[in-house]
């Protein structure tokens, strides 16, 4: 129990600070106020729309009024800030702002370099497609203050090269750049300067602290289950139906004189559910060569078939009959999906197996597989994590081993120390994420019924909501 | 009678096989137009792609083959008549060996459509600038971050052999994280991979359009919003047709729509036939229970 | 030799999977490079490099079974003759003008199959090289023979004095790019109507599979058969527009029991009710049904799966997991 309890309660734990270590950076020099309307800006900040507009007219000096018979149309933005992108490689600067506009109201940014103002944004986006604040947890937390905030991402400016064509040019690390922000209102637009920041560069992501220590905790686990499985090798697992029937499929081939077909699936060796069949038919091929039964193995993949081959020649001199081994069973077809499936339906009907095991990752072609062995009568054991093929397999086999099922296999049927271990430690993981689900579930529940902070105890239940949301 | 259901209940293969081609042909022959009205999966899809603003880049990653076309191949001509309406900018790419074929179909069918009056429907469309089509890659995941890196040195030249380089479009657009939008056309398994390491990763937002098999596994990620719609099979197709307004662009019923008589009726006689298997089974095994208490 | 075969491999693995893992939580230009020059790069190399072996072995496996005579050594023949067309296709780009000594030589079927020859030729003379027995050793030289100078005549006398254009194409073509498919071209002929239509055919062998699979095995043996059963069914019709028109219980209807229950519990009603609500029908239950129950299933799978594939990764990078070499641990 407490090796259960004690990694769980060490994630909660951690999950408490993280919300906490996850918030706003310390912003960047230049927090400036909004300056008075600007004069016009250079060309190179002509915003999308169309031709230079008029200056808009300058506010009373004293008042901040609009003289009379003018109208301020731009919308002023507030609560300006330029801060460095956090968690990034040193080539982006965020404005982060507050504005109420319009539905056409548009966002740009402008950085000053050599006393020239160039454009960052191309086209000035909509108002309305900014992210706010509350949207960016990785770089604000869950809880920023001003969530409401508009951030304006700017990585690049854009400069005419020597040819006349527009020229991308990225920020730089370590650089430093005087930005400021342009609001765009139909045909007026004004450019308010935010001051001057560094950009720098970090050299971990804060965003994803939680899922490496995670990670390292789940890793730590696992390597502590294997290690504890060396000591004490009775580890408990469940029976599995499609499991316990592989030896019975194999003493049924082997008394109808017909042989063994295995499948490894249509994905290549760099799928993990592929090393699962591979595994499996190390030692479907220990009890074929036990039993003195046939074995047949069409592959997809010509890696696969290699290290097919391989296993299954240790496995019959792990047996004792190394001279009952042919490599000619063990062979690659094509790679083509149809002809493949074409091809093992063939074969199907020709040798007519009478244990089918169709192990890995499938696709469209389980059903024709599953269909043409149920029609030759053979027993049929599935197992696969594609999840769309499940279904079909499930109706016209006789066992079917739901996706991790596939991957418990090897352990379950070597019953190795170390393949158990590993197994626990899943499991250790599942009931960590079904403990987090409920927990979850729980709070973000409360928190929402409790809509108003502090309304039934004077707590704060929206902070709960959010504890155990770095978690997830 | 229970003689009769025992024979039933082991029906000729074939002759399910007669029953089920004659409703996908008779449908196709003599069409009857079905409604349907699009779904909000659908709908979600729909509304995303025409938020976007003209000139938004939008990554269409043809991952399908020609197996699926009917469920696929009708989506990626609507969208690319959606996006090229909206003035959007589409880098096509795929991730499969077959695909190229069918996406350079596509285009070539799209850009060469003509109104009633026989001018071209997008007459202006320069390959490099308001579209390109990268052709095919093998790596899939790497690919994906490739892009996330750099289009043009993941892509050192487009599918015509030009070089990305030189294009206008990669001027601005350099990277993924400077697409608006993202939709993955899948027959495979590839969602899955665009989602962590290329929407998740960019904050990109996207869409996919699969077949009906794999709609099912892709509803955990519509539902927890990380895929904005989900368009699924024939029928997603068709409604995403519908939505485009596929018929008043191209003056004839569009193929998805097309085809849905045909689904209809072959749907119909799989429920019919369960049904029916089931309860002849039923009375079969009821018939032999009391046969076994009475003898 | 042991550490080549058993021990690099291991350190291999461990180093790239520890090098990556931390490369996801290292934001820095130095580690963005790394990833760029590695997906860039390597990767498409090594995955391009896969197909190499697919296509190599492909073509070992079908001409030992031609060689050998093997049951059903036509089927490999054929397979080879459209494995080589295929790729000639492909090679040559589709130019609508014909030159001698042009910029990009054509194909025409008198030079697909003149270079058919050559490449038979080619590919016997180096197994008859390779040696063998003397059988068929001889056979094999007197194939090579026949076929290259069939091929070289076709190539270098024929074509050109027929169609004014010869074999002849600089290393620099993008001929040898393979990114030359012009939509007019032999090879997307090829693809359209041979492939497209070979490809769709046999995919819609699906449907009669699945209409006899669900006769035959959709049996409401117990409580989940049924529930299986009954949910597909729902399914499988409101995914088609029948779906739309089976209505269980109408709009009005709803509004109305909403209604009166709003007002039980002295609970105002919204404005827009009328809108909000829709027939309840077999469509908006089958989307329920993906919506919830399966999502939440598919959910479970798919963590069990994903914490399964983490396990095994881990097993793998530390060397516990050593499959993928072949043999045992």
């Amino acid at each position: 129990m407490t090796r259960v309890a004690f990694p769980m309660l060490c994630c909660l734990l951690l999950a408490l600070p993280l919300g906490a270590l996850a918030q706003e950076p310390a912003a960047g020099a230049g927090a400036a106020a909004p300056a008075a309307a600007t004069p016009p800006p250079a060309a190179a900040e002509q915003p999308a729309s169309g031709a230079p507009p008029a200056a808009p007219a300058a506010p009373d000096a004293v008042t901040g009024a609009t003289p009379p018979g003018t109208h301020q149309v731009v919308p002023q933005p507030s609560n300006t800030l330029l801060m460095d992108r956090p968690s990034d490689d040193g080539t982006a600067l965020l404005i982060i702002f507050n504005l109420i506009g319009t539905e056409t109201t548009r966002i740009g940014a402008g950085v000053l370099l050599d006393g020239t103002w160039y454009r960052c944004t191309l086209r000035p986006g909509l108002l309305a497609t900014l992210p706010t604040k509350a949207d960016l947890p990785g770089y604000f937390g869950w809880r920023p203050p001003n969530p409401e905030a508009k951030v304006l991402t700017i990585d690049r400016y854009t400069k005419t090269n020597a040819a006349g064509e527009p020229e991308s040019v990225p920020f730089e690390k370590d650089h430093e750049y005087t930005v400021r922000l342009v609001v765009v209102e139909g045909e007026q637009f004004e450019g308010f300067e935010l001051g001057t920041t560094r950009t720098k560069e970090q050299w971990f992501n804060l965003a994803g602290a939680n899922s490496l220590i995670l990670s390292v905790l789940f890793a730590v686990v696992i390597m502590s289950f294997i290690y504890a499985a060396r000591r004490n090798p009775n580890l408990f697992i469940r029976r599995i139906q499609g499991l316990e029937a592989v030896d019975e499929a194999i003493g049924r081939a082997t008394e109808m004189g017909k042989p063994v077909l295995h499948i490894n699936g249509l994905d290549p060796l760099s799928t993990l559910s592929t090393i699962a069949a591979v595994n499996i038919l190390g030692r479907i091929a220990r009890r074929v060569a036990n039993y003195e039964s046939d074995l047949l193995v069409p592959c997809f993949d010509p890696v696969v078939m290699t290290v097919s081959q391989e296993v299954v020649k240790n496995a019959y001199l792990e047996a004792g009959r190394p001279d009952a081994y042919r490599e000619d069973k063990i062979f690659f077809l094509t790679d083509q999906q149809f002809s493949y499936v074409a091809s093992v339906c063939g074969i199907m009907m020709r040798e007519k197996p009478a244990a089918n095991f169709l192990l890995g990752y499938f696709y469209a072609e389980a059903l024709m597989l599953a269909e043409t062995g149920s029609s030759t009568g053979a027993i049929q054991i599935a197992g696969t994590d594609a999840l769309a093929q499940l279904p079909f397999f499930v109706t016209t086999c006789d066992y079917t081993l739901i996706g991790e099922e596939l991957y418990a296999a090897s352990a379950y049927l070597s019953r190795e120390p170390m393949l158990l271990g590993s197994l626990k430690g899943q499991d250790v993981g599942k009931a960590f994420v079904m403990l987090i689900i409920v927990l979850g579930t729980v709070f973000s529940t409360v928190g929402m019924l409790v809509a108003q902070p502090g309304a039934m105890t004077g707590f704060d239940w929206d902070w709960i909501t959010h504890l155990l949301s770095p978690l997830m | 009678m229970i003689e009769f259901m025992r024979r039933f209940l082991n029906l000729d293969r074939r002759i399910i096989y007669a029953i089920v081609f004659f409703c996908v042909l008779l449908p196709l022959i003599y069409p009857i137009r079905a409604k349907f009205t699009p779904t909000e999966e659908v709908k979600r899809a729909y509304n995303a792609i025409e938020a976007l603003e003209p000139g938004s880049a939008i990554i269409i990653s043809c991952d399908y083959g020609p197996s699926t076309m009917p469920e696929n191949y009708t989506f990626y001509v609507a969208l690319l008549h959606q996006c090229f309406r909206k003035q959007l900018r589409p880098i096509i790419l795929t991730l499969v060996d077959y695909g190229p074929g069918l996406c350079l179909r596509g285009l070539k069918e799209v850009l060469e459509s003509k109104d009633s009056q026989g001018k071209l429907l997008y007459p202006d469309r320069q390959a490099g600038r308001d579209y390109v089509f990268l052709g095919f890659k093998p790596g899939s995941t790497s690919v994906m971050l490739g892009i996330g890196q750099s289009f043009t040195a993941t892509f050192p030249n487009d599918y015509q052999n030009q070089p990305t380089t030189t294009m206008p479009i990669f001027r601005e657009i350099t990277a993924l994280g400077d697409c608006k939008y993202i939709v993955d056309i899948a027959a495979v398994g590839l969602p899955e991979f665009w989602l962590p390491y290329a929407s998740a990763r960019e904050k990109v937002p996207m869409s996919v359009n699969c077949t009906a098999v794999s709609v099912a596994q892709y509803y955990p990620y519509y539902t927890a919003g990380q895929f904005q719609g989900l368009v699924g099979g024939m029928k997603g197709s068709a409604e995403f047709e519908t939505l485009v307004g596929m018929e008043q662009i191209t003056g004839k019923i569009p193929d998805a729509t097309r085809g849905m008589p045909a689904q209809n009726a072959v749907h119909i006689f799989i429920v019919l036939s369960i049904i029916l298997a089931n309860v002849m089974h039923i009375s079969v095994r009821r018939a032999d229970l009391s046969a076994r208490r009475a003898g | 030799m042991q550490f080549l075969k058993r021990r690099l491999p291991v350190i291999i693995a461990f180093c790239a999977g520890m090098v990556f893992w931390v490369q996801y939580y290292v934001p820095s230009q130095a580690s963005q490079d790394l990833l760029e020059t590695f997906t860039a790069s390597w990767a498409i190399i090594l995955f391009g490099a896969a197909f190499i072996l697919g296509v190599l072995s492909a073509i070992e496996h079908h001409w030992t079974k031609i060689t050998l005579k093997k049951a059903g050594y036509g089927y490999s023949l054929v397979a080879l003759l459209v494995f080589g067309t295929m790729i000639l296709s492909g090679w040559f780009p589709a130019q609508p003008s014909i030159r001698l000594g042009g910029a990009a030589p054509t194909l025409s079927w008198g030079m697909l199959a003149a270079t058919l020859c050559l490449l038979i030729g080619i590919v016997s003379a180096v197994s008859y090289l390779l040696g063998g027995n003397g059988e068929r050793r001889y056979s094999r030289g007197m194939t090579a023979l026949v076929f290259l100078i069939l091929g070289a005549v076709g190539a270098f006398v024929i074509q050109p004095l027929a169609s004014g254009y010869m074999l002849l194409w600089k290393v620099s073509n993008p001929a040898f790019i393979g990114q030359t498919i012009k939509p007019d071209s032999m090879f997307m002929w090829f693809f359209d109507h041979c492939f497209v239509p070979l490809d769709s055919t046999m995919f819609s062998l699906l449907a009669f599979y699945i209409a006899s699979a669900a006769f035959r095995a959709f049996r409401a043996r117990s409580f989940e058969a049924t529930a299986l059963l009954i949910s597909g069914c729902l399914v499988m019709i409101g995914r088609v527009p029948l779906g739309e028109q089976l209505i269980l219980i109408p709009k009005g209807v709803l509004v109305s029991w909403y209604t009166a229950y709003l007002h039980l519990v002295n609970l105002p009603v919204p404005p827009d009710l009328a809108t909000t609500l829709a027939d309840l029908n077999i469509t908006s239950i089958a989307g329920w049904i993906l919506n919830s129950p399966n999502s939440a299933a598919q959910r479970g799978i798919l963590l069990g799966v994903i914490l399964s594939q983490v396990a095994i990764s881990l097993r793998i990078m530390f060397g516990i997991e050593r499959t993928y070499m072949g043999g045992g641990e």
